[in-house]
């Protein structure tokens, strides 16, 4: 037993910061805004798909205005998935650039087209052509269509679903009073109906129509929530079920008041060995939900003491266990959860069955900032239980520790002492570790340190056949992370001569993935000239 | 009789008690010691002064009951009919089964009523599955969604049991007998009906030619109609054909093995417990010259701790290939090839993986099964193994088939197509699907038969229910432990299909969940089965049946690995009912129809299977290859209407067709799982319901359709792809395999096929119910 060098000497410079850092972290749904949008500026038209996509996706109605000129995008694929993304998304705004594309050239740009037009009437309007839409726009202005759709929808029966998705994209603002009207609890709405109603005041509303979304208990009330915003629309999300779409909405605000929930924060992390989270270590990107969760763990202000609390637990179960001196104080509901991933870093433990406790672990890199931790995680590379040592390399790369890097790659090249043959592909079989190939897993995280030397590392690990094949495979998708122009000729080489598909396949998608981002570089190079 | 004859006779018989009676006390006590099969046939050998013990027996309730039914079916005692009668209603099904058949041989009017009260009226009389000792109905949830076990009411009689009664009132005969089977015709239980068609040909019961007629045409289940064609025949006074025996094949060679898995299918092998993987294998590849328990046997291998698996002969009987492992603890198993002599043993495949299951084609190249493509299916994680097909000099490697999960066991039909066992999950993104009992739509599991051309290409379903259960849409009955049993789409229910060979007359020998099982392969794949022993249904495959081992219910032995030895005759591994011993299995030659067994092989101490006939093969097509060469090519999709299925969902919603591919796991350490899933793309569906689209090649794809809303209106439960450069048509969801479309060319093929490739940005998830997507997705 030693005694552990960093008590909490870091706290009090935590909680210094914390209200500079609470304002500095930007909420994901921003971001992805943000990134989104530039997207569309994109010389390369595969990338204005994805920003298309992302943003239809979202349902983001802000970008309709910036969505619109796409419609007559050169690019085919562009067009149509624009016509798509207004179909999802589209207000009246929509509508003629719509019903002017019934004359496209292409049928699936004619049928798409169609179909994003068949939400904005409930009739049967299938086989209508342009001249009909447009002839139908006339027969009434926009005022009298909602008028006309809000005396419908007083009906309840089977058609009403369609008549609330087309008033969905007529209605203004000085319509939210007759939407609010048509939510009461009076009116008996099906849960898509009232989503429709919602997603129109996501679009249309105000702040009146806060206490009306907080009691609607549907996805879209917290996305409706999210954009309106304010205290009383944080309040609401505060006290409704913590769904994915309530915390990316929480995080939307900025709050500063989730700490009350931290746990149910920590265990939307997932974990490589809970059944439904299987591989997120490969994303390139964390999921949305572990992003907000982060945010929103790190706005609390409980961040510092739950990566205490975290690291003395793995601390406490290395061998020899090193136990600290000074005392930490947690809520008893985070020093439950802590307790309850005990059981997970035993020596040896995989996976139990069913539910798992050690998404702790997999928070920590999500909200490590400070890379003085780093000589403290090192040590636990070598935890004996193999879990921990995947999420303390993923932490430490992170942190760009360089030195924790080098650890990492001497832990690779250990080797295991089984062959691929023989070697159990997952952990189905619970209580044995001996055969359980985990060391992909550091190849990934080294792909996130992003240096020369990792790239170098990487490069070599890939193509080394002598190397068991999740190495080579973690170390393809490492050298994803880093996308360096240089790995283009070993991908290639992987690309072709690696005997296992997995690998082949990743570098190829890595190539892919270069060779746009040198199109991009090119195209921006040719319109600078 | 004189009276001196009489004293005589009298004498005798007491001395003969007496005697016998010591024996029979001796035979008992042994019997109830060791459950020995051969200490209960000497009992009932001994005739009238075995019955107390007998009866005994037969009251116990234990695997005792069940052996003294079986050796009073063998020699009758019809004094042991009262105890006999006793056990058709009770919850030991092999006890009763047996005690059925014993009681055929004793007919009586108490017997025939007993035997007659079996065949209930009204709809869904019968049970299936024990659990606990009691008879399981179905499972049922209790007001706070609790799953629970219903248990049959008290009296309902075991299917199982009812179809042996079915059987021994055709064998006693007379007016009761005959006026039941007529009655159980009209049963809604197609095996009762299947065992009434054959009892009343057998006794030429002409007034039952009416409704045997109807059924011989209109019956939904292929083997009841088959049953009362033969039924009807027998009336007309013609005789069934049995086939001759076939000349034996000069040699045989087949697999030793310690300990062979208990189930009769391929998939549980590769499951990876203990701690290695596990391929079918054994210890050591034998020949047996001539194949008869004469024979002289030959070690070929000569491991003394590593296996064997999958032989196969060459195309002239020369040759066997076949894959092995010298140090089960350290090695894969390569693929080898030796001369049926024992010379020239060379290994074809190296590297650090497992080959296996390999396959001679008729060009001269080797098929075989792999794990070298790496990725894991989802569900238990364990190694992935798919077809590839190589040069005869292991050169020229190259994956064929694409299932996110497992193909094995290809052979070679002689059409030249690979016909191949296929493990598959649907929906094994996790989807939820929108019908009813599909809320968790990972849960159904099935092991079906696909071919496709040596190359990959033309890929199909050739025999399975694609349907996750594979009797279900037959089953009218409640399956207990299978709780959605009565949903045709299931829950958590699997089944499986393997050892597939081809018969000299095209037919597909097999095992299935119902045993071995003959398959025509030119009718629909939902009814085109023909179990050899259809009363063993849903014993020998199925999820429930891969955890929980029902052998102990199975009243007729288990059989595995079928070769063709002849029209309708085969090689067969068997193990006798009582027998579950995983060294248990012997070498049989089997008559198809007439059950008839003869032995073969049968080594005591291990069990011997996978027999295969050293003799040149039959010849078989030469397909050449029409794929693109070139890299990165993609293949076309074409569907005539995604109206043509039936399932129930609201096709006058369907608006969009979202293709998705199941991105396969490379590197996961978890299992029961989901994986990721890239959205490829989404088009428009035609006014006709069809729809083309262009996809990536070699990548397992699957399609969902879509209302307005971009809601999933129903989903393709598995996965298809195509190979670079193909395009892959098909009818419809779930049609026939050669239901010819109208010849109206879909609407789709006017236009340009839609675009479904990988692209930059896709949106990725894992599952429906977590909804972890790569980026922000709503609803």
């Amino acid at each position: 037993m030693r005694i552990a060098p960093h008590p909490l000497k870091y706290l009090a410079l935590f909680f210094c910061l914390l209200s500079i850092r609470s304002a500095q972290i930007e909420s994901f749904h921003h971001q992805e805004v943000r990134r989104l949008t530039a997207l569309l500026q994109s010389p390369v038209a595969a990338i204005r798909v994805e920003g298309v996509q992302g943003l239809a996706g979202m349902k983001h109605g802000p970008s309709e205005e910036k969505l619109l000129p796409l419609l007559s995008d050169p690019n085919e694929q562009v067009r149509k998935e624009t016509t798509l993304a207004l179909g999802r998304l589209g207000s009246a705004l929509s509508f003629e650039p719509l019903v002017n594309k019934l004359e496209d050239t292409s049928w699936e740009q004619r049928k798409l087209a169609s179909l994003a037009l068949e939400e904005f009437n409930p009739g049967s309007t299938a086989s209508w052509g342009r001249g009909q839409w447009l002839d139908w726009a006339k027969s009434s202005s926009r005022r009298e269509k909602v008028a006309q759709l809000l005396a419908q929808a007083q009906q309840p029966g089977p058609s009403r679903e369609r008549v609330l998705r087309a008033l969905r994209r007529w209605v203004e603002t000085s319509d939210e009073e007759a939407v609010l009207k048509l939510l009461e609890p009076a009116s008996n709405l099906s849960i898509t109906e009232r989503t429709l109603l919602c997603e129109a005041l996501e679009r249309i509303g105000s702040s009146k129509s806060i206490p009306t979304l907080a009691r609607q208990h549907v996805e879209a009330a917290a996305w409706a929530l999210g954009t309106l915003g304010g205290t009383e629309a944080e309040a609401a999300l505060l006290a409704a079920r913590k769904t994915p779409a309530v915390m990316i909405n929480l995080d939307r605000l900025a709050s500063t008041n989730c700490g009350s929930f931290l746990p149910h924060l920590v265990y939307s992390f997932g974990l490589i060995t809970y059944r439904s989270h299987p591989e997120d270590l490969h994303f390139g990107v964390a999921q949305p939900v572990q992003r907000a969760a982060a945010n929103l763990i790190l706005r609390s202000g409980q961040a510092p003491t739950l990566i205490e609390g975290i690291i003395r637990e793995l601390e406490q179960t290395m061998q020899p266990s090193v136990v600290s001196n000074t005392p930490l104080t947690l809520p008893p509901d985070v020093t439950a959860m802590l307790a309850q991933m005990r059981e997970e870093l035993k020596p040896g433990f995989v996976r139990g069955d069913g539910l798992t406790t050690s998404q702790p672990l997999s928070a920590l890199h999500f909200i490590v900032e400070d890379p003085s931790i780093a000589p403290r995680l090192r040590p636990l590379l070598k935890h004996p239980a193999f879990l921990p040592r995947i999420y303390i390399a993923l932490t430490l790369c992170k942190l760009q520790d360089v030195a924790g890097g080098e650890e990492i790659l001497s832990l690779i090249k250990e080797g295991y002492k089984f062959s691929d043959a023989t070697a159990l592909a997952s952990g189905k079989h619970f209580d044995q570790s001996q055969t359980v190939r985990w060391k992909g897993f550091l190849c990934m995280a080294l792909g996130k340190l992003r240096t020369d030397a990792a790239r170098t590392a990487l490069e070599q690990l890939a193509s080394d056949q002598d190397q068991p094949r999740d190495v080579r495979y973690g170390a393809v998708v490492g050298l994803g992370f880093l996308l360096h122009p240089q790995s283009r000729p070993l991908l290639e080489r992987v690309a072709q001569t690696d005997p296992i598909w997995m690998v082949r396949d990743e570098a190829r998608q890595i190539m892919a993935r270069l060779d746009l981002t040198g199109q991009r570089a090119l195209a921006i190079h040719k319109e600078a000239q | 009789m004189t009276r001196s004859a009489m004293f005589y006779s009298l004498l005798l018989a007491l001395t003969l008690s007496r005697i016998f009676g010591e024996d029979a006390e001796n035979l008992w006590n042994q019997l109830e010691k060791t459950k020995s099969p051969q200490k209960a046939l000497a009992l009932a050998q001994l005739g009238e002064p075995a019955v107390p013990f007998l009866v005994k027996g037969l009251q116990r309730g234990d695997r005792v009951a069940a052996l003294c039914a079986w050796a009073l079916a063998e020699h009758p005692q019809p004094s042991a009919s009262g105890a006999l009668r006793d056990l058709l209603p009770k919850v030991d099904q092999v006890a009763g089964y047996w005690a059925a058949k014993a009681l055929a041989k004793s007919p009586s009017p108490e017997n025939i009523s007993a035997l007659a009260a079996l065949l209930p009226l009204g709809p869904n009389s019968f049970w299936e599955l024990s659990g606990g000792g009691k008879p399981r109905l179905q499972d049922q949830y209790d007001p706070k969604g609790n799953r629970y076990t219903a248990e049959a009411p008290a009296g309902m009689p075991n299917i199982r049991v009812a179809y042996a009664t079915m059987e021994a009132l055709g064998q006693i005969g007379g007016d009761v007998a005959a006026a039941t089977l007529l009655r159980a015709l009209e049963n809604d239980q197609y095996l009762i009906r299947h065992a009434a068609a054959r009892a009343l040909g057998q006794l030429k019961h002409q007034p039952s030619s009416p409704v045997l007629s109807r059924l011989a045409e209109k019956d939904p289940v292929l083997m009841v109609r088959l049953a009362s064609r033969d039924a009807l025949k027998l009336l007309a006074g013609e005789t069934l054909k049995v086939p001759a025996k076939p000349a034996l094949p000069p040699s045989i060679a087949f697999i030793k093995t310690r300990h062979r898995s208990d189930a009769t299918f391929g998939f549980r092998d590769s499951y990876f417990f203990p701690k290695t993987p596990r391929f079918h294998s054994g210890d050591n590849l034998f020949t047996l010259t001539p194949p008869r328990p004469d024979g002289t046997l030959r070690n070929l291998t000569e491991l003394t701790d590593g296996e064997v698996q999958g032989p196969e002969v060459s195309t002239d009987g020369r040759k066997i290939i076949f894959a092995m492992r010298r140090n089960r603890h350290t090695d894969g198993f390569h693929i080898f090839e030796i001369n049926t002599d024992g010379t020239g043993l060379r290994q074809v495949t190296s590297g650090n993986c497992n080959d296996v299951d390999p396959v001679y084609l008729p060009d001269g190249r080797i098929a075989f099964c792999s794990d070298r493509a790496g990725y894991q299916e989802y569900y238990h994680q364990e190694r992935s193994r798919l077809i590839y097909v190589m040069n005869a000099d292991g050169s020229a490697i190259q994956q064929i088939t694409f299932n996110p999960n497992q193909d094995y066991e290809p052979s070679v039909l002689r059409d030249g197509r690979l016909v191949y066992s296929s493990y598959r999950f649907y929906a094994q993104d996790g989807s939820e699907g929108p019908l009813p009992g599909e809320f968790m739509g990972l849960a159904r599991i099935e092991t079906v038969l696909r071919a496709c051309n040596p190359d990959g290409a033309a890929d199909q379903l050739f025999y399975g229910s694609m349907r996750g259960s594979f009797y279900c849409p037959l089953r009218p009955m409640p399956f207990g432990d299978q709780f959605a049993g009565w949903h045709k789409r299931g829950y958590h229910v699997g089944v499986s299909v393997s050892h597939q060979r081809e018969m000299p007359d095209g037919m597909i020998l097999c095992t299935t969940p119902a045993g071995l099982t003959l398959v025509d392969p030119d009718l629909a794949p939902v009814d085109c089965e023909l179990p050899i022993y259809p009363e063993v249904l849903n014993l020998a495959g199925g999820e429930e049946v891969y955890i929980h081992n029902y052998d102990e219910m199975n009243p007729v032995g288990r059989y595995t690995t079928p070769y063709p030895a002849g029209d309708g005759w085969a090689f067969v591994s068997h193990a006798p009912w009582h027998d579950l011993r995983v060294n248990g299995y012997g070498l049989y030659l089997m008559n198809l129809v007439t059950r008839e067994l003869e032995v073969v092989y049968d080594d005591p101490q291990m069990s011997d299977v996978d027999p295969i006939v050293l003799a040149p093969q039959p010849p078989a097509l030469v397909r050449s290859s029409t794929l693109a060469k070139t890299p990165g090519a993609t293949g076309l999709i074409v569907c005539n209407s995604v109206y043509n299925s039936d399932v129930p969902y609201n096709k006058d919603a369907v608006r969009y067709v979202r293709v998705l591919e199941g991105m396969q796991m490379g590197q996961s350490i978890n299992a029961n799982a989901a994986f990721r899933t890239r959205v490829l793309g989404t088009a428009p569906i035609h006014e006709d319901g069809s729809f083309y689209i262009e996809v990536p090649a070699d990548v397992p794809v699957r399609f969902e359709l879509l209302d307005s809303e971009g809601r999933m209106l129903v989903h393709e439960t598995e996965f298809n792809y195509v190979r670079p450069g193909e395009t892959k048509g098909c009818v419809g969801c779930h049609e026939p395999r050669q239901y010819a479309a109208p010849g109206l060319k879909p609407k789709a093929l006017e236009h340009p096929p839609a675009r479904a490739l990988r692209d930059q940005g896709d949106l990725i998830y894992m599952g429906r119910r977590e909804r972890s997507y790569n980026t922000i997705f709503r609803d």
